[in-house]
């Protein structure tokens, strides 16, 4: 019995390796370029990190490549204990760190992703103090440690798709679309922090000629993201799971897009060896999704099947909300390309969060 | 097409003020009927201040939470049932839980309208149980419509469905309400909604003029029962906003049915805009003092009208009732001195 | 008092708690800091001691275990979830540990009730409850004393918003729950209840705490006088701990109001409700250093 559930486990983790193999098998060249690199993460238990850590493992020991990741976090403790196949890697290293503290990265570190921040928007309502903190402080910190590196090859500065502030119209957002947003608004504090942030790394990149490139992460989707962030395609599946009504938020025309862990992780990794300097990359998927649409292609795995409520103050109706990317910049500058598709993202996404290994734990 | 008002009806949790949280077995049990009867579409029930507030702090209830949710859902059927609760006098381990299990559908989170952060885990928790959450901010007079929204903002990342803004003492003037209700409409991607209360004679068209405005829920309650001078009159709305072309899905003659059974039952004295309510209203505190500060007053031998004054001068907040003792020691203490 | 003689003490958290510590054990004849150790060196906190010439650490509780005889006894200030964690390792190099956190792993502690019986019993974990619980619960032990059968106990603490940061807001129901159940175990009391009301008001108001205790025919004045003796012992590592309403017969009821004003050794004067927690961890690490002498 115990052993056979080992299996199970093992099989999840068996098709993320090939959800990471397929992300990057049609880029030989870029892979290559990763060889005998040492990348640091900071952020690097969140989901972005921990895909980049399956990313590496998988090309590690596909490719040999004898990549180094080292990992950087506020609490390593939680993630070794939820991820011991890849904590007990040689290849991935783990450093306790608040970025909000001044700190070094191993010294023969080549590459660094700054993705340490704080998306969860509970977060920024109970808390925005810290979110800015952590955000504005941590890129000044990640930005001085990273000046320090010799070997230096690459940063790459994880912002965010809300920094173009919000849209005025529909389709979707290339990265020149700008939107007006009033200062000095509380709910806005995350979003001025991070575009802080863009200035401040356009600033070392020029000032201190750091190579730095910036993506700009729109929804992503997958295993190894807790249900309780709160976007719509967890609360989702988040009420199916219990064999509750899927509830919806306004009428469900709101459109999103999501993209997948692996696709996530190997555009980041992509930027590192093909990014231009002072260049910002959309990364998300382009194919968007009204709410209504999502519920009920989830609605379709659960059998009994769970209903589906909106709730529309009547005042919105007719309001149309969409945040999507254009990533033809991305795509045409990187040579990326989507390898697993929305439908495809979302199955995956449920199977793992429905399965009753992970119930257990 | 005429424009959908939900209207949410605390005679059972608002009310219970007015009789010190002492409405029996029966009232509920007769109230549910009637209320049902005429299509109310949501019945909110308990103490005053709502789940796990029994309490010397302020009023303990005749009847416990259990037994108040178990009779109410069994004399509900369509009409969805609603609860106030106030992070700070309840828990999730001892009283949330068992309103879910109770069969709760609207768990209606409330804070002071500065103080939303602090009903995170709270609506997160009634989310995820897969029932409804409303973010309640109470007396919502005492800050700027700015400062409403950001607080408004901070419930809806929680995940509340909808917010409902209370006029907890009474103090708004309908342009208030206007501006207010169309702050927060236009800042919030979910629904506003407005909760009266009559010391100022104005329940009803602030409310009204709430609805103009956007707000899609209003609270009333039946003959305004409710503490000092009542709350929105709920029959009167119907037949308000009938009047105006709204819809509420509320059956008049049967809501006045209900009045009638009110009456009888638990509400044989309407409230009415006592000069206790009027001070209070004018000082901006909170109505549901006025029974304890009455109290209070006589035993200490101090006028009423001062105390409420200075409970506004302080900006007293919902649930501060041992301040009241204090406050009237206070002045008791100094009228002894200006005798001498 | 020479340092060599003071119990050596650390303090994990370099938040408004740890800071407030720092500056209490730093007018200490017993105790002396001799690490300050959190996550991040920018923190006002860490500023604060590198002012002050303590040293500092941005590892956490790694800077007590990689070198286990910087200190004695430690004073978590981190959160609950951490402090599970740090106690294991912390026990394994036989430290005390007073910690400030919610986790109450270890023996609940009120000063002025049961100061000496922990330290004689020989505990090395020692939780201090809540800030609301070390308000009301020497003043519910007082009246037990006299009424040892208190049907319900009931506390209503008042503080002002501004003293409430995110993690006491995040953790309201935690608030509750542990004072409710220290309430019982001190006083005896069959049935207890807490409430926590924030109020905003400005300036910010002081603490404020009131009792409530349903006893059947209360003999007022040997109420008055235990509360009384009660509230002299908790002057003593409390100054600021004052009766605002004596205790007052009202229906069915002893209700007395207390309120506590904070040393303001960091934290603000109105935040009394931090101060008397912090208050009550240093009384206790003092105490812990005169019985070691002896």
């Amino acid at each position: 019995m115990m052993l056979y559930q080992s299996n199970q486990s093992m099989d999840r983790y068996l098709e993320l390796r090939q959800d990471c193999l397929n992300a990057c098998a049609y880029q030989p060249d870029a892979t290559i370029k990763l060889a005998l690199a040492r990348i640091a993460v900071t952020g690097g238990t969140g989901f972005l990190g921990t895909w980049i850590a399956e990313m590496i493992a998988t090309l590690n020991d596909e490719y040999d490549l004898k990549i180094s990741l080292d990992l950087y976090a506020r609490n390593t403790a939680d993630w070794e204990k939820k991820y011991p196949h890849l904590s007990n890697r040689d290849d991935i290293k783990l450093y306790s760190q608040d970025v909000r503290s001044p700190f070094h990265f191993q010294s023969d570190t080549n590459f660094v992703i700054h993705a340490a921040g704080i998306p969860n928007n509970r977060v920024h309502a109970s808390d925005p103090l810290r979110v800015v903190q952590t955000t504005v402080e941590g890129i000044n910190n990640t930005l001085d440690a990273a000046n320090q590196l010799d070997n230096l090859i690459w940063f790459i500065n994880v912002s965010s798709g809300l920094v173009g502030g919000v849209p005025n119209r529909l389709g979707s957002l290339s990265e020149e679309d700008s939107f007006p947003i009033p200062s000095g608004q509380l709910h806005l504090a995350y979003v001025d922090a991070k575009r802080s942030a863009e200035s401040i790394a356009a600033i070392y990149r020029s000032q201190t000629r750091m190579p730095i490139s910036t993506i700009r992460p729109f929804t992503f989707i997958g295993p190894y993201q807790s249900l309780d962030r709160p976007w719509a395609v967890n609360s989702f599946m988040g009420d199916a799971l219990i064999g509750r009504d899927i509830r919806i938020h306004g009428d469900g025309s709101a459109r999103r897009s999501y993209l997948y862990g692996s696709d996530a992780a190997w555009w980041t990794l992509s930027a590192l060896v093909n990014g231009v300097n002072g260049a910002i990359y959309n990364v998300g998927s382009p194919e968007a999704i009204g709410h209504m649409e999502l519920a009920q292609m989830i609605c379709k795995k659960i059998s009994p099947k769970s209903g589906i409520a909106t709730n529309t103050a009547p005042t919105k109706q007719g309001k149309k909300d969409e945040l999507y990317p254009d990533v033809t910049h991305t795509q045409k500058g990187l040579g990326v390309t989507l390898t697993c598709g929305l439908e495809q993202a979302i199955d995956k996404t449920w199977r793992w969060f429905s399965s009753p290994m992970h119930q257990k734990n | 097409m005429a424009k959908k008002i939900l209207i949410s009806d605390p005679t059972l949790r608002d009310g219970n003020h007015a009789v010190r949280h002492q409405l029996s077995r029966e009232s509920f049990i007769a109230y549910c009927l009637a209320a049902e009867s005429a299509g109310v579409p949501i019945v909110e029930v308990g103490h005053g201040n709502g789940l796990g507030a029994s309490s010397m702090l302020v009023g303990e209830c005749k009847l416990s939470d259990e037994e108040i949710l178990s009779i109410s859902r069994a004399n509900l059927k369509k009409t969805k049932l609603a609860i106030h609760l106030i992070p700070g006098f309840c828990t999730i381990k001892s009283d949330l839980a068992r309103a879910v299990d109770l069969g709760v559908d609207i768990f209606r989170v409330g804070a002071h309208c500065t103080e939303a952060d602090i009903t995170d885990r709270h609506i997160a928790y009634a989310r995820k149980s897969g029932k409804e959450a409303y973010g309640v901010l109470m007396m919502s007079h005492m800050v700027s419509p700015k400062v409403l929204l950001e607080e408004a903002k901070k419930m809806e990342s929680y995940g509340a469905e909808a917010i409902v803004i209370m006029d907890s003492a009474g103090a708004y003037f309908p342009d208030e309400v206007t501006q207010r209700i169309t702050t927060l409409v236009d800042g919030l991607s979910i629904a506003v909604g407005f909760h009266g209360h009559n010391n100022l004679g104005m329940a009803v068209i602030n409310s009204v003029a709430a609805v103009k405005a956007g707000a899609s829920i209003i609270d009333g309650s039946i003959r305004g029962f409710g503490a000092g001078a009542g709350n929105t009159q709920l029959e009167l709305l119907v037949a308000v906003f009938e009047r105006l072309g709204f819809e509420t899905g509320i059956d008049l003659y049967k809501i006045l049915d209900a009045a009638d059974l009110a009456e009888k039952e638990f509400n044989p004295v309407a409230p009415f805009s006592s000069p206790v309510s009027i001070v209070s209203g004018l000082a901006g505190v909170f109505s549901g003092f006025s029974k304890q500060v009455t109290r209070t007053a006589e035993e200490y031998g101090v006028d009423p009208r001062d105390i409420f004054f200075e409970l506004g001068r302080r900006k007293a907040v919902a649930g501060q009732e041992s301040l009241i003792i204090e406050v009237a020691h206070q002045l008791a203490t100094q009228n002894k001195f200006k005798k001498v | 008092m020479s340092t060599f003689n003071k119990l050596k003490i650390a303090i994990i958290g370099s938040g408004n708690i740890g800071t407030d510590l720092l500056m209490k054990s730093l007018r200490s004849d017993f105790i002396t800091c001799t690490l300050f150790a959190g996550r991040n060196f920018n923190s006002a906190g860490m500023k604060k001691a590198i002012s002050l010439g303590v040293p500092i650490s941005d590892r956490g509780i790694e800077a007590i275990l990689n070198d286990p005889q910087i200190c004695d006894l430690v004073f978590d200030c981190t959160s609950a979830q951490a402090h599970i964690d740090h106690w294991t390792a912390l026990d394994n190099l036989g430290k005390i540990v007073i910690d400030m956190t919610p986790a109450k792993l270890g023996a609940l502690c009120v000063p002025a009730i049961n100061a000496v019986e922990s330290i004689a019993e020989g505990a090395r974990n020692l939780n201090m409850i809540t800030c609301g619980g070390q308000v009301s619960i020497p003043i519910a032990h007082a009246i037990s004393q006299v009424h040892h059968d208190i049907e319900y106990i009931e506390v209503a603490s008042s503080i002002a918003s501004r003293s409430a940061g995110p993690a006491t807001r995040y953790n309201l129901d935690e608030y509750v729950e542990t004072t409710q159940d220290a309430l019982k175990k001190f006083s005896g009391a069959r049935r207890a209840k807490a409430i926590l009301i924030l109020n905003p008001a400005v300036p910010p108001i002081d603490m404020q705490t009131t009792i409530y205790a349903k006893i059947s025919n209360p003999d007022l004045p040997a109420i008055v006088a235990s509360v009384v003796a009660m509230v002299k012992k908790i002057n003593q590592y409390v100054p600021g701990y004052q009766i605002l309403v004596p205790p007052t017969i009202e229906e069915n009821k002893v209700v007395t109001t207390i309120k506590v004003l904070g040393a303001g050794d960091y934290l603000p004067q109105y935040a009394g409700n931090l101060d008397i927690i912090n208050c009550a961890a240093i009384s206790m690490a003092e105490l812990i250093a005169q019985s070691n002498k002896s």
